[in-house]
Protein backbone atom coordinates (compact mmCIF):
# COMPACT_ATOMS: atom_id res chain seq x y z
CA UNK A 1 0.00 0.00 0.00
CA UNK A 2 1.02 3.39 -0.85
CA UNK A 3 1.07 6.13 2.35
CA UNK A 4 0.75 9.24 0.44
CA UNK A 5 -2.68 7.87 -1.41
CA UNK A 6 -4.00 6.12 1.86
CA UNK A 7 -4.01 10.16 3.29
CA UNK A 8 -5.37 11.09 0.23
CA UNK A 9 -7.90 8.52 0.04
CA UNK A 10 -8.72 9.01 3.79
CA UNK A 11 -9.07 12.84 3.69
CA UNK A 12 -11.34 12.89 0.80
CA UNK A 13 -13.58 10.20 1.20
CA UNK A 14 -13.80 11.80 5.08
CA UNK A 15 -14.65 15.12 3.63
CA UNK A 16 -17.33 13.59 1.31
CA UNK A 17 -19.31 11.84 3.91
CA UNK A 18 -19.49 14.90 6.21
CA UNK A 19 -20.54 16.93 3.29
CA UNK A 20 -22.87 14.86 1.09
CA UNK A 21 -23.97 12.64 3.80
CA UNK A 22 -23.35 15.39 6.66
CA UNK A 23 -21.86 12.29 8.45
CA UNK A 24 -19.28 13.52 10.86
CA UNK A 25 -16.10 11.28 10.82
CA UNK A 26 -14.67 10.19 14.52
CA UNK A 27 -10.35 11.63 15.10
CA UNK A 28 -9.96 8.24 16.24
CA UNK A 29 -9.20 5.24 13.53
CA UNK A 30 -11.49 2.09 14.39
CA UNK A 31 -11.59 -1.51 13.07
CA UNK A 32 -14.14 -2.20 9.97
CA UNK A 33 -17.46 -3.01 11.46
CA UNK A 34 -17.66 -6.81 12.16
CA UNK A 35 -21.52 -7.26 10.97
CA UNK A 36 -22.82 -7.13 7.60
CA UNK A 37 -22.28 -4.27 5.04
CA UNK A 38 -22.92 -3.45 1.56
CA UNK A 39 -20.72 -2.61 -1.15
CA UNK A 40 -20.66 -0.55 -4.35
CA UNK A 41 -18.00 -0.57 -6.84
CA UNK A 42 -16.79 2.24 -9.54
CA UNK A 43 -14.63 0.42 -12.02
CA UNK A 44 -12.71 3.15 -14.37
CA UNK A 45 -10.53 3.69 -17.39
CA UNK A 46 -7.87 6.11 -18.39
CA UNK A 47 -4.29 6.04 -18.34
CA UNK A 48 -4.64 2.77 -16.27
CA UNK A 49 -7.75 0.69 -15.43
CA UNK A 50 -9.09 -0.12 -11.40
CA UNK A 51 -11.60 -0.02 -9.09
CA UNK A 52 -12.68 1.85 -6.04
CA UNK A 53 -14.83 0.02 -3.35
CA UNK A 54 -16.87 1.32 -0.52
CA UNK A 55 -18.89 -0.75 1.60
CA UNK A 56 -20.47 0.11 4.84
CA UNK A 57 -21.88 -1.03 7.79
CA UNK A 58 -25.48 -1.54 8.23
CA UNK A 59 -26.24 1.10 9.95
CA UNK A 60 -24.27 3.88 8.51
CA UNK A 61 -25.58 2.89 4.99
CA UNK A 62 -29.06 3.94 6.50
CA UNK A 63 -28.00 6.87 7.94
CA UNK A 64 -26.42 7.95 4.78
CA UNK A 65 -29.64 7.50 2.90
CA UNK A 66 -31.58 9.46 5.61
CA UNK A 67 -29.23 12.11 5.45
CA UNK A 68 -28.83 12.65 1.74
CA UNK A 69 -32.70 12.19 1.36
CA UNK A 70 -33.23 14.83 4.77
CA UNK A 71 -35.99 12.56 5.92
CA UNK A 72 -35.69 9.57 8.72
CA UNK A 73 -38.79 7.44 7.41
CA UNK A 74 -38.59 6.89 3.92
CA UNK A 75 -35.11 4.85 3.43
CA UNK A 76 -35.36 1.62 1.94
CA UNK A 77 -33.67 -0.79 0.76
CA UNK A 78 -33.13 0.74 -3.22
CA UNK A 79 -32.49 4.24 -1.61
CA UNK A 80 -29.54 3.11 0.85
CA UNK A 81 -28.15 1.40 -2.52
CA UNK A 82 -28.36 4.47 -4.69
CA UNK A 83 -27.07 6.30 -2.25
CA UNK A 84 -24.08 4.15 -1.58
CA UNK A 85 -23.69 3.84 -5.67
CA UNK A 86 -23.56 7.99 -5.49
CA UNK A 87 -21.27 8.33 -2.98
CA UNK A 88 -18.40 5.86 -4.04
CA UNK A 89 -18.54 7.83 -7.39
CA UNK A 90 -18.17 10.80 -6.05
CA UNK A 91 -15.57 9.42 -4.05
CA UNK A 92 -13.45 8.14 -7.08
CA UNK A 93 -13.86 11.37 -9.32
CA UNK A 94 -12.56 13.41 -6.70
CA UNK A 95 -9.75 10.65 -5.40
CA UNK A 96 -8.58 10.08 -8.41
CA UNK A 97 -6.80 13.20 -9.62
CA UNK A 98 -5.95 13.73 -5.89
CA UNK A 99 -4.00 10.96 -6.05
CA UNK A 100 -2.46 10.65 -9.54
CA UNK A 101 -2.63 13.94 -10.74
CA UNK A 102 -5.43 15.72 -12.71
CA UNK A 103 -3.61 15.76 -15.93
CA UNK A 104 -4.62 11.70 -15.67
CA UNK A 105 -7.90 11.54 -17.22
CA UNK A 106 -10.20 8.72 -15.76
CA UNK A 107 -13.59 7.51 -17.47
CA UNK A 108 -15.79 5.95 -14.37
CA UNK A 109 -18.32 3.78 -14.91
CA UNK A 110 -21.64 4.08 -13.31
CA UNK A 111 -21.62 2.90 -9.85
CA UNK A 112 -22.62 -0.91 -9.00
CA UNK A 113 -23.55 -2.74 -6.08
CA UNK A 114 -21.36 -5.92 -5.51
CA UNK A 115 -21.10 -8.52 -2.93
CA UNK A 116 -19.51 -8.37 0.26
CA UNK A 117 -16.38 -10.30 -0.98
CA UNK A 118 -16.24 -8.15 -4.07
CA UNK A 119 -12.76 -6.12 -2.65
CA UNK A 120 -11.33 -9.48 -2.61
CA UNK A 121 -11.82 -10.93 -5.78
CA UNK A 122 -10.67 -7.07 -7.23
CA UNK A 123 -7.51 -8.08 -5.53
CA UNK A 124 -6.78 -11.14 -8.08
CA UNK A 125 -6.55 -8.38 -11.33
CA UNK A 126 -5.81 -5.26 -9.45
CA UNK A 127 -3.16 -4.29 -6.96
CA UNK A 128 -4.80 -2.74 -4.17
CA UNK A 129 -2.68 0.95 -3.48
CA UNK A 130 -4.91 2.27 -0.78
CA UNK A 131 -7.78 1.51 2.02
CA UNK A 132 -9.13 4.02 4.01
CA UNK A 133 -11.21 3.30 6.91
CA UNK A 134 -13.60 6.18 8.40
CA UNK A 135 -15.53 5.60 11.68
CA UNK A 136 -18.01 6.99 12.48
CA UNK A 137 -20.22 6.92 15.99
CA UNK A 138 -22.52 4.19 14.71
CA UNK A 139 -20.32 2.33 11.91
CA UNK A 140 -17.75 2.25 9.21
CA UNK A 141 -16.96 3.21 6.26
CA UNK A 142 -14.31 0.90 4.01
CA UNK A 143 -12.80 2.69 0.94
CA UNK A 144 -10.53 0.59 -1.18
CA UNK A 145 -8.25 1.58 -4.13
CA UNK A 146 -7.53 -0.83 -6.71
CA UNK A 147 -5.20 -0.21 -9.85
CA UNK A 148 -3.44 -1.58 -12.47
CA UNK A 149 0.34 -2.89 -11.11
CA UNK A 150 1.76 -0.21 -13.97
CA UNK A 151 0.04 2.46 -12.25
CA UNK A 152 2.49 1.94 -8.97
CA UNK A 153 5.04 3.33 -10.17
CA UNK A 154 3.17 6.46 -11.30
CA UNK A 155 2.00 7.04 -7.36
CA UNK A 156 3.84 9.54 -5.10
CA UNK A 157 5.44 8.25 -2.05
CA UNK B 1 -39.38 36.69 -6.15
CA UNK B 2 -38.71 32.83 -5.87
CA UNK B 3 -36.95 30.68 -8.24
CA UNK B 4 -38.43 27.80 -10.24
CA UNK B 5 -36.17 24.97 -10.24
CA UNK B 6 -35.36 21.65 -12.65
CA UNK B 7 -33.47 19.03 -11.24
CA UNK B 8 -31.86 16.46 -13.35
CA UNK B 9 -30.32 13.13 -12.36
CA UNK B 10 -31.07 9.70 -12.39
CA UNK B 11 -30.60 9.34 -9.04
CA UNK B 12 -32.72 9.95 -6.66
CA UNK B 13 -30.88 10.34 -3.54
CA UNK B 14 -29.08 12.55 -5.43
CA UNK B 15 -31.63 14.98 -6.62
CA UNK B 16 -33.22 15.06 -2.98
CA UNK B 17 -29.70 15.89 -2.12
CA UNK B 18 -29.10 18.72 -4.58
CA UNK B 19 -32.93 19.90 -3.63
CA UNK B 20 -32.03 19.96 0.13
CA UNK B 21 -28.26 22.01 -0.47
CA UNK B 22 -30.93 23.99 -2.44
CA UNK B 23 -33.20 24.82 0.28
CA UNK B 24 -30.11 25.38 2.26
CA UNK B 25 -28.85 28.62 0.33
CA UNK B 26 -31.07 30.86 1.91
CA UNK B 27 -32.49 32.23 -1.36
CA UNK B 28 -36.28 31.64 -2.12
CA UNK B 29 -37.36 28.51 -3.68
CA UNK B 30 -40.72 28.01 -5.26
CA UNK B 31 -41.61 25.16 -7.36
CA UNK B 32 -38.98 22.04 -7.51
CA UNK B 33 -38.95 19.97 -10.50
CA UNK B 34 -37.40 17.06 -11.07
CA UNK B 35 -36.66 14.62 -14.05
CA UNK B 36 -34.45 11.03 -14.33
CA UNK B 37 -32.59 12.03 -17.43
CA UNK B 38 -32.72 14.39 -20.36
CA UNK B 39 -35.50 13.12 -22.22
CA UNK B 40 -37.92 13.72 -19.51
CA UNK B 41 -36.09 16.93 -18.61
CA UNK B 42 -36.94 18.47 -22.07
CA UNK B 43 -40.81 17.26 -21.74
CA UNK B 44 -41.08 19.14 -18.49
CA UNK B 45 -39.55 22.01 -19.56
CA UNK B 46 -41.78 22.35 -22.50
CA UNK B 47 -44.97 21.90 -20.38
CA UNK B 48 -43.73 24.20 -17.71
CA UNK B 49 -40.73 27.36 -17.69
CA UNK B 50 -38.33 26.91 -14.88
CA UNK B 51 -36.02 30.05 -14.11
CA UNK B 52 -32.61 27.36 -13.48
CA UNK B 53 -32.20 24.12 -14.06
CA UNK B 54 -29.70 22.19 -12.09
CA UNK B 55 -28.36 19.12 -14.58
CA UNK B 56 -26.17 15.91 -13.77
CA UNK B 57 -23.76 15.26 -17.14
CA UNK B 58 -24.04 11.01 -16.92
CA UNK B 59 -27.49 9.93 -17.37
CA UNK B 60 -29.21 7.16 -19.17
CA UNK B 61 -31.36 7.59 -22.22
CA UNK B 62 -30.22 11.09 -22.71
CA UNK B 63 -26.90 12.89 -21.23
CA UNK B 64 -26.48 16.09 -19.90
CA UNK B 65 -24.58 16.86 -22.75
CA UNK B 66 -27.17 16.45 -25.37
CA UNK B 67 -30.01 17.92 -23.22
CA UNK B 68 -27.85 21.43 -23.04
CA UNK B 69 -27.61 21.19 -26.46
CA UNK B 70 -31.65 20.93 -27.38
CA UNK B 71 -32.30 23.50 -24.98
CA UNK B 72 -29.68 25.84 -26.50
CA UNK B 73 -31.42 25.22 -30.04
CA UNK B 74 -35.19 26.16 -28.68
CA UNK B 75 -35.53 29.83 -28.76
CA UNK B 76 -37.55 29.18 -25.71
CA UNK B 77 -35.31 27.69 -23.49
CA UNK B 78 -31.93 29.04 -25.55
CA UNK B 79 -31.08 31.34 -22.74
CA UNK B 80 -31.89 29.28 -19.69
CA UNK B 81 -29.66 29.42 -16.83
CA UNK B 82 -28.13 25.79 -16.05
CA UNK B 83 -25.42 24.87 -13.31
CA UNK B 84 -23.95 21.23 -14.47
CA UNK B 85 -23.39 19.24 -10.96
CA UNK B 86 -21.09 16.41 -11.83
CA UNK B 87 -17.81 14.69 -10.95
CA UNK B 88 -16.57 15.00 -14.19
CA UNK B 89 -12.48 15.47 -13.64
CA UNK B 90 -11.44 16.05 -17.33
CA UNK B 91 -10.58 19.63 -17.46
CA UNK B 92 -11.14 19.75 -21.03
CA UNK B 93 -14.72 17.79 -21.15
CA UNK B 94 -15.42 20.95 -18.38
CA UNK B 95 -14.20 23.20 -20.31
CA UNK B 96 -16.02 22.16 -23.53
CA UNK B 97 -19.39 21.70 -21.09
CA UNK B 98 -18.60 25.30 -19.90
CA UNK B 99 -18.59 26.58 -23.65
CA UNK B 100 -22.81 25.68 -24.10
CA UNK B 101 -23.24 28.84 -21.98
CA UNK B 102 -23.22 27.10 -18.24
CA UNK B 103 -21.74 27.11 -14.90
CA UNK B 104 -19.84 24.03 -13.68
CA UNK B 105 -20.22 22.65 -9.47
CA UNK B 106 -18.30 19.73 -8.51
CA UNK B 107 -20.09 17.21 -6.31
CA UNK B 108 -19.46 17.29 -3.10
CA UNK B 109 -20.86 21.26 -3.32
CA UNK B 110 -21.59 23.70 -0.53
CA UNK B 111 -24.41 25.59 -0.14
CA UNK B 112 -22.21 28.76 -0.04
CA UNK B 113 -20.94 27.68 -3.28
CA UNK B 114 -24.32 27.15 -5.15
CA UNK B 115 -26.16 30.47 -3.90
CA UNK B 116 -23.27 32.11 -5.18
CA UNK B 117 -23.60 30.98 -8.81
CA UNK B 118 -27.26 30.91 -8.83
CA UNK B 119 -27.06 34.62 -8.04
CA UNK B 120 -24.67 35.04 -10.74
CA UNK B 121 -26.46 32.98 -13.24
CA UNK B 122 -29.47 34.24 -12.93
CA UNK B 123 -29.03 37.95 -12.33
CA UNK B 124 -30.93 38.68 -9.71
CA UNK B 125 -29.78 40.62 -6.66
CA UNK B 126 -29.61 38.49 -3.20
CA UNK B 127 -32.00 40.94 -1.66
CA UNK B 128 -34.61 39.83 -4.00
CA UNK B 129 -34.34 35.97 -4.11
CA UNK B 130 -33.13 36.15 -0.05
CA UNK B 131 -35.96 35.19 2.45
CA UNK B 132 -38.24 32.32 3.92
CA UNK B 133 -38.15 29.19 1.67
CA UNK B 134 -38.33 26.51 3.60
CA UNK B 135 -42.08 26.15 3.48
CA UNK B 136 -42.45 25.85 -0.60
CA UNK B 137 -43.67 22.64 -2.09
CA UNK B 138 -41.51 19.96 -3.91
CA UNK B 139 -42.60 19.28 -7.30
CA UNK B 140 -44.02 15.87 -8.97
CA UNK B 141 -41.66 13.62 -10.70
CA UNK B 142 -41.86 13.61 -14.52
Amino acid sequence: MNNSAERILYRKSALIFEQLGFLLPRPDTGQASDNESTSAVVPFKGPFSGCLVVSLSTEIARQLSCNMLGDEKVSNDMLQQDSLREIAHVICGNALPAIFGIESVFRLDPPAICDAKYPAEAAKDFSQVARALITFDTGTAEVNLFVESVAIRRMPQ
Amino acid sequence: MSLTVLVVDDSTVMRAMIIRILRLTGLCIGQVYEASNGKEALSALDATPVDLALVDINMPIMNGEEMIDSIRKNPATADLPIIVVSTESSVERVDRIRQKKVEFVHKPFTPEVLRKMVLQLTGVPYEQLSGENSLSQIGPDF
